[in-house]
C-alpha cells in the first residue's frame, strides 16, 4: 500500500517542531515577494493535509474545504474585532468551531457517499457563502472584513513575517503529525472504512465513529489554515470560498496522490500553486495551463504523483524478488 | 400563470441537461461534470452559424454533430487516457476539460455574452391568452425535451441498440462476452449525451445569451434533477428537472433571488433523506 | 539521535535571527532609474472579469506609447508592467506586493475590479505605497482617506445615489420609484444612499426586488413590478444581466421609465437585450461622448486605436479602455508635476493641484484625444470625477442626453 518512513527514534512532535524550525529557516532565506508566496503555499499544505486525509485516506469525498476556510478566516477576524482579544484567544476558538462543525457535518453524511456526499458537502458550502454575504455587519457581507493587527507575547506585532513563519512552522508541524495519525490505528481504520466498508464493520471498526472523526480532523486543520490565510492577506473577502475552490483543494489532493503519504499534499499544491506562479509569464494563458497539467497529470500518473511512484516501487520490489 | 411557463421552460433545460448526465452515467460509470461546457461549446457553435447567416437546418445540425464529435473526445480521454485510472481521477478529469474548455472559451470569445436569436421561430412572443405571453423559445424549449425524452425512452425500451447499451451499463464483462461491442456501446453513449447537452446549449442560449461560464450556472440544478431520478431513470430526470425549475421560480417569489440556491438545495437534502436511490428509479443505492 | 540536537540549535540560532530581521526600504525613489520610470499596473487580465482587464491594459498601453513616442515625462520614457490579479482578493493582493516588492515599481495604477481593489487598500495604506485607481467604483477604496490613494474616472456610490435621484425626480418627474438590484455589493450599498435623496424630492420608493447576479428568469420580479407600476424603476446589476431582464420586463408589459446604473453603460446591454432596450437609460462616466458615436473625439479616438491595435483582444475597445487612456495621462500628468527627480509624495502634491484636468485639452500632453471627463483632486479629497452623464439607447445603441456634474 503505502511505503512508510522509518520510525522516529524520538517523539514526533519533537520532529514535528524540527521540521516547523527549518521551514521557517527556509522561507526566511526567501526575497519578500517569494516568501509572501512560500506562507500561501504553507496554508494550502496545511488544508490539503486535511483534504487528502478526508479522501486520499478515509475515502470521502467532501467539496465543503473552503467554507472550514472561510469558518477560520472570519471567525477570527470577527472575534478579533468585536471582542478585542489577540490571535492566541481567537485562532484556538475558531478551530475548535471548525472541529465541532465539522463533526456536524460528519454525522450529517453518515448516510451517504461518493457524489451524493459530494452534493451535500457543496450544499454546506453554498450556505455557508449566503451567510457570508447576508452576514450584514458581523461578515462584512459581500465585502469581507478588514484584518486587525494583533500582538504576540514577546514578538510583539504580529507582521506579515511573523505570520508567514508561524505558518511555516505549523505547516511543518503538522505534515508530521498528521503522517504520525495516518499511520496509527485511527488511520488504518480509516483505509479499511475507504477500500472495504462491510469488512471493516465486521472486524469491529466504529464507522460512523471514524468518519465523524475524519471530518472533524480534516476540518479543524483548514479552519486553522483559514486564520492564518487571513492575517497573510490582511482581509477576508467572500470569493476565496467557491466551489472553484474547493475544485482546486481536490485536484491538488489527486495531483498529489490519494495516498496516506505526507508527501502528496504537499506536492500538489506545490506543482499547481507555485509554480503557476512563478511563471507569471504565463499571464492569461493561467487557467490553460492549469487545465492543462491537471489533464496530464491524470493521463500520466492515473493515481497521482505519489501513487504512481508507491505502484512503481511496488513493481520494483516484485521485480527484484523481495 | 406566467410563472409557471417560465418555471416549466427553465426546468425543461435542466431535464435535458439532466437527462445528458443520467444517460452518460448510466452507460459509463462517469458523473461529467463537464457537462456544462458540452453545452457552452453547442451554444457556441449555434451561435456562431446564425451570425455567419446559415440556414436553420445547418444551424440545428452544426451543435449536434459538434456535440457528438465533443462526446466522442471524451469517450476517449476517459476510456481510453484514462483507462487505468481510479473512479475519482477520471472524474476529476472531465473537471479538467471542462476547466480547458471554460478558459478557452474566455480567451477567445472573453465573458461578454453574445446575444443568440431563438432557433426557427426568431424573437417572437406568443400569447396565451388571459394576458400571459410568453416567448416562443420557451415553447421550443419544451417540445424539445419532450421529443428527445420521447426518442431516448423508445430507444432503450424498443430498440436494439438501446438494448445493447443498457446491457453494457449493467455489466459490461457479460456484456462483452456476450459480443457486445462495448467500446462501441460507450463511445456512442457519450456521443449521445455531447449530442442532448449541445441541444440544451441551443436553446439555453436566448434565454442567458452565451457566454463560457453559462454551462456550469445549469450544472448544479441538473445534477439535482439527475439525482431525483437516481441518475438512474431518464424519467426521473426529466420529472425533477422541471419540478426544479417550477419550485425555484415559484421560491424566488416567495422568498426572493437569493434564497433560490438555498431552496435548490434543501429540495436535494430532502429527495436524498427520503429516497436515496432517487424518486424513479428501480435499482438498490450504489456506493461508490 | 546526537544529529538532531545539532540540527535544532541551528534551526533555532536560525529563527532568532530571522525575528531580528527588517525589510530595508529603498531610501530614495524606487523605480526610478536615469532613462526611464517603472510604473506597475494592477489589472484583471484573467477571471470573471477579463474584458475589464484586457480593455483596460490596451488603453493604457495607447496612453504609454503615445507618451513615449512624444519624449516621455521630463527626459524619462515610462516602462510598464502589468501584473495579473485574476479578479479575486487575493489575486490582487498578490498582484499588489508583486509590483511592489518584486517588481519595484514607483507607483501603481490601478485598473483591477472592485474585489481586487478593495483588498488591497489596507495594504496600500500601511505600506505607504501610491495607488491611482482608475475603475473600482468599491466605497472601501475612499472610504477611510488616504493621502496615498487616488480615484480616477470612478465615481464614488454615494455620488452615484444623488445623480441617479436627480435624473429619476427631475429628469423623470417621477412620483414614485421601484428599485430592482441584483446582490452584487456595487448595487446593494448604492440604495441606501438614493432612499433619503428620493425623500428630499418626495419620492416615494415603491417596492424593491432583488435578483441573483446571473439569473435568468425574472417573471416573478416582473409581476411584481407591473402590479406596482411606479413611474420610474433603478436597476442595478452586471451588464450581462440587464440584457436578460430588459426582455422580460417588456414583455410583461411594464411602461415605467427605466433607469440603469452606471455599471449599465455598456454596450453589452443593447445587443443581448435587442429591440427590447430602446429607451432603457443608464448612467455613463467614462467619458464626455458614448463609445458608440463615431464623430468628435470619441471618433478619433477610436482610429488611433485601431491603428495602434490592428488585432485588438476580443470586445476591446470598450468602456475601460476609455478609462485607462484617460487616467493614465492624469497620472502621467501628477508625475510631470513631480519634477526631474520624483518621488512619490511629490507625485502626490502634483496631483493634488491638478483641477478640471482633460489631457487633450491642457498646456503639455496636447497631442492626447480629450474624451476623458475632467479631473479634480484636492489635499484631502481624492475623487478624481464628479460628473456622469445620462445616456439612453436609440436604434440599438446609446447616446447621450445630458450631463451632470457637481
Amino acid at each position: 500500500m503505502t511505503k512508510s518512513l522509518p520510525r522516529f527514534p524520538c517523539s514526533p512532535l519533537v520532529y514535528g517542531t524540527l521540521l516547523g524550525l527549518a521551514a521557517i529557516a527556509f522561507e526566511f532565506t526567501l526575497p519578500p515577494y517569494p516568501r509572501f508566496i512560500f506562507g500561501q503555499f504553507a496554508v494550502l499544505v496545511i488544508i490539503t493535509l486535511g483534504v487528502n486525509l478526508l479522501l486520499g485516506v478515509a475515502g470521502l469525498l467532501s467539496l465543503a474545504s473552503p467554507a472550514f476556510v472561510g469558518i477560520g478566516a472570519n471567525l477570527s477576524t470577527a472575534i478579533m474585532l468585536r471582542a478585542h482579544v489577540p490571535i492566541l484567544v481567537s485562532i484556538p476558538i475558531s478551530v475548535i468551531a471548525g472541529w465541532c462543525i465539522g463533526w456536524v457535518l460528519g454525522t450529517v453524511s453518515l448516510r451517504l457517499a461518493g457524489f451524493y456526499l459530494a452534493m451535500v458537502t457543496f450544499g454546506f458550502l453554498d450556505v455557508f457563502l449566503v451567510i457570508l454575504n447576508e452576514g450584514g455587519d458581523y461578515t462584512g457581507g459581500g465585502y469581507g472584513l478588514i484584518v486587525p493587527i494583533s500582538t504576540l507575547p514577546i514578538i510583539g506585532n504580529v507582521t506579515l513575517d511573523v505570520v508567514i513563519a508561524i505558518s511555516a512552522f505549523t505547516a511543518g508541524l503538522m505534515i508530521v503529525l498528521v503522517g504520525q495519525v495516518q499511520r496509527s490505528r485511527i488511520g488504518r481504520a480509516w483505509l479499511a472504512i475507504k477500500d472495504e466498508p462491510i469488512a471493516a464493520e465486521i472486524q469491529g471498526i466504529d464507522v460512523p465513529r471514524m468518519k465523524t472523526l475524519a471530518f472533524a480532523v480534516s476540518s479543524a486543520l483548514a479552519t486553522l489554515a483559514g486564520t492564518y490565510q487571513a492575517l497573510l492577506l490582511g482581509v477576508t473577502n467572500p470569493s476565496a470560498y467557491s466551489l472553484n475552490v474547493a475544485v482546486a483543494h481536490l485536484t491538488y489532493v489527486v495531483v498529489g496522490g490519494m495516498t496516506a503519504s505526507v508527501v502528496g499534499p504537499v506536492v500538489g499544491p506545490f506543482i499547481l500553486f507555485v509554480m503557476p506562479e512563478t511563471f507569471r509569464a504565463i499571464g492569461q494563458y493561467r487557467e490553460v495551463f492549469y487545465g492543462a497539467i491537471l489533464l496530464l497529470v491524470l493521463i500520466v500518473a492515473p493515481n497521482g504523483i505519489t501513487g504512481t511512484i508507491s505502484d512503481l516501487m511496488t513493481r520494483g520490489r516484485a521485480r527484484l524478488g523481495r | 400563470m406566467n410563472l409557471l411557463v417560465g418555471g416549466i421552460a427553465i426546468g425543461a433545460v435542466y431535464a435535458l441537461v439532466a437527462i445528458g448526465l443520467t444517460l452518460i452515467f448510466r452507460a459509463t460509470g462517469v458523473v461529467n461534470f463537464a457537462q456544462g461546457e458540452m453545452l457552452m461549446a453547442g451554444a457556441y457553435a449555434y451561435v456562431l452559424l446564425t451570425q455567419s447567416g446559415a440556414g436553420p437546418l445547418v444551424q440545428i445540425l452544426g451543435p449536434i454533430a459538434l456535440g457528438a464529435v465533443i462526446g466522442l473526445v471524451f469517450f476517449f480521454v476517459t476510456r481510453i487516457l484514462l483507462r487505468r485510472a481510479p473512479e475519482i481521477s477520471i472524474v476529476i478529469g472531465t473537471l479538467a476539460i471542462s476547466i480547458l474548455m471554460q478558459a478557452a472559451a474566455r480567451l477567445k470569445f472573453t465573458d461578454n455574452p453574445m446575444r443568440a436569436v431563438p432557433w426557427l421561430f426568431g424573437d417572437r412572443d406568443v400569447s396565451l391568452g388571459s394576458g400571459t405571453t410568453i416567448s416562443i423559445n420557451s415553447v421550443t424549449v419544451v417540445v424539445v425535451t419532450m421529443i428527445v425524452f420521447g426518442a431516448l425512452y423508445w430507444t432503450f425500451r424498443r430498440t436494439t441498440y438501446g438494448k445493447a447499451m443498457r446491457a453494457v451499463a449493467e455489466d459490461p464483462v457479460r456484456a462483452a462476452i456476450t459480443g457486445i461491442p462495448v467500446n462501441r456501446m460507450l463511445a456512442l453513449s457519450w456521443s449521445l449525451g455531447g449530442v442532448v447537452a449541445a441541444l440544451a446549449g441551443m436553446l439555453l442560449a436566448p434565454i442567458t445569451g452565451v457566454y463560457p461560464a453559462m454551462g456550469a450556472g445549469v450544472l448544479f440544478p441538473a445534477f439535482i434533477a439527475a439525482a431525483m431520478g437516481g441518475f438512474e431513470s431518464v424519467f426521473g430526470a426529466l420529472f425533477g428537472g422541471i419540478i426544479l425549475g417550477v419550485v425555484q421560480t415559484y421560491a424566488v417569489v416567495g422568498v426572493g433571488g437569493v434564497a433560490r440556491d438555498g431552496i435548490t438545495f434543501a429540495l436535494l437534502v430532502a429527495v436524498l433523506i427520503w429516497r436515496p436511490q432517487g424518486i424513479f428509479s428501480t435499482v438498490t443505492l450504489r456506493t461508490h | 539521535m546526537r544529529g538532531y540536537r545539532f540540527f535544532a540549535s541551528i534551526a533555532l540560532a536560525a529563527l532568532i535571527a530571522s525575528l531580528t530581521y527588517v525589510p530595508a526600504r529603498a531610501a530614495g525613489a524606487q523605480g526610478v532609474s536615469a532613462k526611464a520610470i517603472l510604473v506597475g499596473v494592477q489589472v484583471s487580465l484573467t477571471g470573471p472579469a477579463s474584458t475589464v482587464g484586457q480593455g483596460f491594459k490596451a488603453g493604457t498601453q495607447m496612453a504609454v506609447d503615445e507618451i513615449n513616442a512624444h519624449g516621455g515625462i521630463n527626459g524619462r520614457h515610462i516602462d510598464v508592467v502589468y501584473e495579473d490579479d485574476a479578479g479575486t482578493a487575493e489575486g490582487g493582493i498578490s498582484a499588489v506586493r508583486r509590483l511592489m516588492d518584486q517588481d519595484k515599481v514607483f507607483a501603481i495604477f490601478g485598473g483591477g475590479t472592485s474585489t481586487s481593489t478593495a483588498s488591497v487598500i489596507p495594504l496600500i495604506q500601511q505600506s505607504k505605497f501610491l495607488y491611482y485607481d482608475s475603475l473600482a467604483s468599491d466605497p472601501r477604496v475612499l472610504q477611510n482617506y488616504s493621502p496615498y490613494v487616488f480615484s480616477g474616472m470612478t465615481v464614488v456610490r454615494a455620488d452615484v445615489a444623488a445623480y441617479a435621484a436627480k435624473v429619476l425626480g427631475q429628469t423623470f418627474k417621477a412620483h414614485t420609484v421601484g428599485f430592482l438590484s441584483s446582490d452584487e455589493a456595487f448595487c446593494t450599498t448604492v440604495l441606501p444612499f438614493m432612499i433619503p435623496r428620493l425623500a428630499d424630492q418626495g419620492i416615494r420608493v415603491v417596492l424593491q426586488e432583488k435578483f441573483k447576479s446571473g439569473d435568468t428568469d425574472f417573471t416573478a420580479q416582473a409581476s411584481a413590478i407591473k402590479s406596482a407600476n411606479p413611474d420610474a424603476m433603478y436597476l442595478c446589476g452586471l451588464p450581462a444581466d440587464g440584457g436578460r431582464l430588459l426582455p422580460q420586463l417588456k414583455r410583461a408589459g411594464i411602461t415605467s421609465k427605466l433607469l440603469g446604473d452606471t455599471v449599465f453603460g455598456d454596450t453589452v446591454v443593447p445587443k443581448l437585450a435587442g429591440s427590447a432596450a430602446d429607451g432603457f437609460y443608464a448612467l455613463w462616466i467614462n467619458s464626455e461622448q458614448f463609445m458608440g458615436e463615431k464623430t468628435g473625439p470619441m471618433g478619433d479616438w477610436k482610429t488611433r486605436f485601431a491603428k495602434a491595435f490592428p488585432n485588438p483582444p476580443p470586445n476591446t475597445p470598450n468602456s475601460f479602455s476609455l478609462a485607462g487612456y484617460a487616467d493614465f495621462y492624469v497620472f502621467a500628468e501628477g508625475l510631470r508635476r513631480a519634477g526631474p527627480d520624483p518621488t512619490q509624495d511629490k507625485m502626490i502634491d502634483g496631483l493634488e493641484h491638478v483641477r478640471n484636468w482633460t489631457a487633450g485639452k491642457d498646456a503639455y500632453f496636447t497631442w492626447a484625444v480629450p474624451v476623458g471627463l475632467p479631473r479634480t483632486f484636492r489635499n484631502g479629497d481624492h475623487k478624481g470625477n464628479r460628473e456622469c452623464v445620462l445616456i439612453v439607447v436609440r436604434n440599438g445603441d446609446y447616446s447621450r442626453v445630458e450631463n451632470f456634474g457637481t
